[in-house]
């Protein structure tokens, strides 16, 4: 198991390091403020109006919220209109989860394993740790890496969200927000898997690129545009935002098995193939 | 003998072509062995193999101790420096993390790169990224090193370094050369191992190999009496070549033995005043080399 540890702590370290894990990190943060705070300044005066009238009915908000999962689910051209309507908090959740991470996943680590294997700097570590150990060090510490990022985002969220959270009568929003974040996690952990299981497939680091980002397009178009390719959809949605505790365990299930394919397919592949 | 490195009955195949084809190999315990072959002929795909890079169609090895290697191909993750690359390398070597500066500093002094463990790896020249692949397999002080052309592309004084280098692990550790430069191997090397078509055309001493030649060539100061040079019992022929001033002289060694023939030899020469510069049995290991490949 020491190698594996050494491994994991040595590609966190590389991480932090990474010209182009920084350059992605800074555009996407960038890129969240803006989209929040635009969204913020258009929907202030809605929301002042609202707490001089004494704030809105916690009950009542929350069957709005839930219709509105259902119309998106229904009525696709209304994105934009549906995603003004519901609280920002939910919003800056949903567009780090469903887009912006799995995006940053694809751009930051579609070479993770292709890129090494083709310049052939695996080859210094093989005769001394296991490819397991690489396999797992490498992965792992993608999702140390996607679970900081995403939790900046979702604390962040909470930041610039704080207002309308009110609404929701979470009680601790913090709390609250923090199980959305893990909840949150397993699906990106999924994607991750999927992006790290052509890595391992190909040996040229452009192919793992296009074939990643075709599996992104498929996912995302899954997860969107066709409400009947359950259980992601509908696990996606209901699972992780409409509150209720089997519902989210049922999703969790779901995605850790999608994960344990896509994981064990991409250790076959490495363990087998010649590097 | 003891051996560190056993190999029996290799095999590797890439799709239709054999690359291995049932390789025998014996390293003994602290020696230099020159791993040589043609290129294609299966040296890399063995140093794979035993790296783990490769899997195996049939066949089996054993190391005995922990093994350091400098692959072909194989390359630094850049933007690292060089001190940083071979820090993890060293902790992956098992080396303990009180130890990891004094040892790193221990393997970069030992190829004269000390002063650039702050240099980051992408500005290193051939010469010094080859050095510092040299440098990680010693690492952790492995008993088996597996050097794969380490000589190649270096210019005449990296090179000779890495040959002292090479030269004073001998008796220390088990190292295994392969290089197409044949002289080196011959200088560096107590064993040869010849792979031909994936398979073990020859194994052995070199001293063997060479020594087994039945011709002595002797540097001499000026041409000897040819007809006087056949008529010493055990010679069979004997021929000058003017511009190297040397005499090769082939004899029956089944029949006589070398320090038999020597001797009447010296003999001769020192009757007629003949000055001997330098005597030297047999053909060069490139010569034997070409004759084994020629034989398989």
């Amino acid at each position: 198991m020491k190698p594996f540890f050494i491994l994991l702590k040595d590609n966190l370290a590389q991480a932090l390091k990474s010209k182009k894990s920084i350059l992605f990190l800074i555009l996407y943060f960038v890129v969240f403020t803006l989209v929040v705070y635009a969204i913020k300044e258009t929907q202030k005066e809605v929301f002042e109006q609202l707490a001089a009238q004494g704030g809105l009915d916690p009950e009542l908000y929350r069957l709005a919220f839930n219709f509105m999962i259902e119309f998106l689910q229904i009525n696709s051209n209304e994105i934009l209109k549906t995603f003004l309507s519901i609280p920002l908090y939910s919003v800056e959740l949903f567009g780090v989860m469903l887009l912006g991470t799995p995006l940053l996943i694809l751009m930051v680590h579609y070479d993770k394993l292709a890129q090494e294997t083709s310049d052939g700097t695996t080859r210094y570590l093989l005769f001394r740790a296991s490819r397991g150990s690489i396999y797992w060090a490498k992965f792992f510490s993608m999702v140390v890496e996607i679970a900081l990022i995403t939790l900046i985002a979702t604390v962040l969220a909470v930041i610039y969200g704080h207002y309308t959270l009110n609404f929701f009568n979470t009680g601790d929003i913090f709390a609250a927000s923090l199980k959305y974040w893990a909840a949150g996690l397993m699906p990106l952990i999924t994607f991750s898997s999927m992006v790290y299981l052509f890595s391992a497939w190909v040996k040229r680091p452009f192919l793992a690129l296009l074939f990643s980002s075709l599996a992104t397009i498929a996912a995302l178009v899954m997860l969107i545009w066709v409400p009947e390719l359950s259980p992601f959809n509908l696990h996606y949605w209901k699972g992780f935002f409409i509150p209720g505790t089997s519902i989210m365990l049922h999703s969790l299930l779901i995605y850790l098995g999608f994960t344990t394919v896509f994981l064990g397919a991409g250790f076959f592949i490495f363990k087998k193939r010649d590097l | 003998m003891q051996h560190a490195l056993t190999i029996t009955g290799l095999k590797k195949r890439f799709g239709k072509k054999v690359a291995l084809d049932g390789l025998n190999m014996n390293v003994p315990k602290k020696s230099v062995y020159g791993f040589l072959g043609e290129n294609g002929a299966g040296k890399t795909t063995t140093f794979s193999i035993l790296g783990g890079f490769l899997s195996t169609n049939a066949g089996h090895f054993n190391i005995e101790g922990k093994m350091g290697m400098l692959p072909q191909d194989a390359r630094f993750s850049p933007g690292r420096k060089i001190g940083s690359q071979l820090k993890l390398l060293a902790r992956l070597s098992g080396v303990p993390t009180s130890e990891l500066n004094e040892e790193i500093n221990r393997v970069l002094k030992a190829v004269n790169m000390e002063k650039n463990v702050n240099l980051p790896i992408e500005k290193c020249s051939h010469g010094m990224y080859k050095r510092v692949g040299i440098a990680q397999a010693l690492l952790g002080s492995p008993n088996v090193i597996l050097l794969d052309e380490p000589t190649a592309g270096l210019d005449p004084k990296t090179a000779y370094e890495i040959r002292r280098l090479i030269e004073t692990l001998n008796h220390q550790k088990t190292v295994v050369v392969s290089s197409h430069n044949l002289s080196e191997i011959e200088q560096m090397c107590d064993t040869v191992g010849i792979i031909n078509n994936g398979k073990m055309a020859f194994e052995g001493p070199v001293a063997e190999l060479v020594g087994k030649s039945s011709l002595l060539q002797i540097e001499l100061d000026r041409k000897p009496d040819l007809t006087s040079l056949q008529a010493i019992e055990g010679v069979v022929e004997a021929e000058w070549s003017e511009k190297q001033n040397r005499c090769n002289i082939q004899f029956d060694r089944k029949h006589h033995p070398l320090e038999t023939i020597n001797t009447q030899l010296l003999s001769y020469f020192l009757k007629n005043g003949i000055g001997v510069r330098c005597i030297k049995l047999g053909q060069s290991l490139e010569h034997e080399y070409l004759k084994k490949l020629a034989v398989n």
